[in-house]
């Protein structure tokens, strides 16, 4: 990519950017000395060369303010880069900024961040989704090419779908967390959002495998292998259940057609059963909950990020530190985690959502003996209006029905447009999402990247865009 | 019951929204209760959807992140370790 292109990508970024928020930086100067090392090197013609990137703001990016939109985490530049942004960096792509977010990952709708919401690049009114929103308006904006998102419960797949780009949340274990700021280790993906699949795929070969840094991420199959090349004979299960009640008749209609869609180039529909779908919130937040006040025990200020005197004690400086430091949502999270995993509660409420999440698992194998993917909606709902539910806990978590159960199994799945409803003056994104079975992420995305050899949803841009803003 | 959830979190909530907060909590609690109602006895706990056996690398010493980098990066340091607030005599 040459210098001036790069150039006039940031400015056109930063001009937008002021309308949407996506942003908690542009690094631009960062950008343009790693893009001329990238030429230098010849990276600049490796698998991810020429291309642009956001990084969510809880992957760790050497040198640069990594603080997971959490004011206990203002200023803390971070010492190493995450092997996710790592291997980006190695394989030719320019990170361009650090992208806004819901403090720790906390949200559905890129509110809860200590830097202000994030807006939809569809209606600048409405919430993009989240946690990953600024990754997800980013791309919907045409800000970047891609970006690196996190996925705990559907992360990375609902932004995605409520501003109509692709986004990728890999089986558990495929991407290396190292240098994922931890939300809940059993369920934290690193994922992959862009408009088309196809860069999707590039970008995640090139950051997923073994890491010395992370027992958990294990040695992977290349993804082109196995991976048909069209829909043609496709066994697809539509989930009873993720049509149903919660789910906007307009989104159910929108991925219907898809559905019908995928029939005529030759997939074979049918309905299955998940019969543990409505368990999956509770489920979902008992677990992520309890992980969460885990790990973010660790936030004490002591070692980094802001520290709080309060009464001048240990103790007194520590609930200081958090108290300030954490927004409402991540205060609310790490005392239910904490009263989940207490003495007298630990067994009825955290084992026996441990037993609840084996059922949830146990559905999907049922499911796949029979089919070879899952297409169901990503997100109940089109795009909220900023606002609509930030003093209710439960409408918020409501919004991940459709994308915790694949997460609580570990599960591959893909959000990818099919189609815009009319709501009074504006188009709105739906987004349809693709579950494989563990381990089948090769699949998963060459389902994705057949559909849009069969569809134009994907070619849809916002009106807020960076091709119509003068550079 | 809160109360000891945010003692167990070190968290203190200021006294203005503390009644806002202990609603919402109850109410989440509440909504989590729906997990009761489905009988678990012969399930295993899923405690990690991890398939395989963790990949372990070799053992051996190699070069981590330096001492001064990460002193620099907090929020107080002396004499090449954490600094925090006198902890003797300061129990509560």
């Amino acid at each position: 990519m040459s210098r001036a292109t790069l150039e006039q990508a940031l400015a056109r970024a930063a001009a937008l950017d002021r309308q949407l928020g996506a942003f908690a930086s542009i690094e631009a100067q960062l950008a343009l000395e790693i893009a001329a090392e990238h030429e230098r090197s010849g990276r600049g013609s490796a698998e991810l060369g020429g291309t642009t990137f956001a990084v969510k703001a809880n992957l760790c990016w050497r040198g640069v303010e990594t603080h997971a939109a959490s004011a206990v985490l203002a200023g803390y530049r971070a010492p190493y880069s995450a092997t996710a942004v790592g291997r980006a960096l190695a394989a030719g792509a320019t990170p361009v900024g650090v992208a806004n977010m819901d403090e720790f990952g906390f949200g559905s709708s890129g509110e809860n961040s200590a830097l202000g919401p994030t807006r939809n690049p569809w209606d600048p009114r409405r919430s993009p989704g989240g946690s990953s929103s600024g990754a997800a308006a980013a791309v919907a904006a045409g800000l970047v090419d891609f970006a690196l998102g996190s996925d705990t419960g559907g992360s990375v797949r609902q932004p995605a779908a409520l501003c109509g780009v692709s986004g990728f949340k890999p089986s558990y274990g495929r991407v290396s967390r190292y240098g994922l700021i931890a939300f809940a280790s059993s369920l934290d993906c690193v994922g992959v959002l862009a408009r088309e699949v196809e860069l999707i795929e590039r970008a995640l070969g090139a950051i997923s495998g073994e890491d010395a840094h992370d027992s958990t991420a294990l040695a992977q199959p290349p993804l082109a292998a196995l991976a048909p090349r069209s829909l043609r004979g496709l066994r697809i299960g539509a989930p009873r259940e993720h049509f149903e009640a919660g789910v906007d008749p307009r989104v159910a209609a929108c991925v219907r057609a898809a559905l019908a869609h995928c029939e005529r180039e030759g997939a074979v529909v049918r309905e299955v059963e998940l019969p543990h779908t409505r368990y999956a919130v509770p489920c979902y937040y008992v677990v992520a909950s309890a992980e969460a006040s885990s790990n973010l025990a660790r936030y004490d200020g002591v070692r980094y990020g802001a520290r709080v005197d309060g009464d001048g004690t240990l103790q007194g400086m520590i609930e200081a530190t958090r108290s300030r430091g954490f927004g409402p949502e991540a205060r609310r999270r790490v005392a239910l985690g904490s009263f989940v995993l207490s003495s007298g509660y630990y067994e009825a409420w955290y084992v026996h959502a441990l037993k609840v999440r084996r059922a949830i698992a146990r559905d999907f194998e049922r499911a796949f003996e029979s089919v070879d993917v899952l297409v169901g909606p990503t997100s109940p709902t089109l795009a909220f209006e900023l606002g609509a539910r930030t003093q209710d806990p439960l409408a918020m978590y409501a919004a991940d029905v459709l994308t915790t159960p694949a997460s609580l199994a570990g599960l591959p799945a893909l959000s990818t447009p099919c189609g815009l409803v009319r709501e009074g003056d504006v188009d709105l994104p739906v987004g349809m999402q693709w579950i494989g079975p563990t381990g089948a992420d090769a699949l998963v995305l060459a389902c994705g990247a057949a559909w849009q050899r069969a569809s134009e949803h994907h070619r849809a841009t916002p009106p807020l865009h960076a091709a119509g803003v003068a550079s | 019951m809160i109360d000891q959830a945010l003692r167990l979190a070190r968290l203190h909530v200021p006294e203005q929204e503390r009644a806002g907060f202990a609603r919402d909590f109850a109410r989440v609690l509440e909504s989590f209760a729906l997990l009761r109602e489905l009988d678990v006895s012969g399930l295993e706990p899923l405690r990690t959807p991890s398939t395989r056996v963790d990949s372990l690398r070799d053992d051996r010493l190699e070069p981590a992140l330096e001492r001064e980098r990460l002193l620099e990066i907090a929020p107080q340091a002396q004499d090449g370790f954490f600094a925090v607030p006198k902890t003797i005599g300061g129990e509560r």
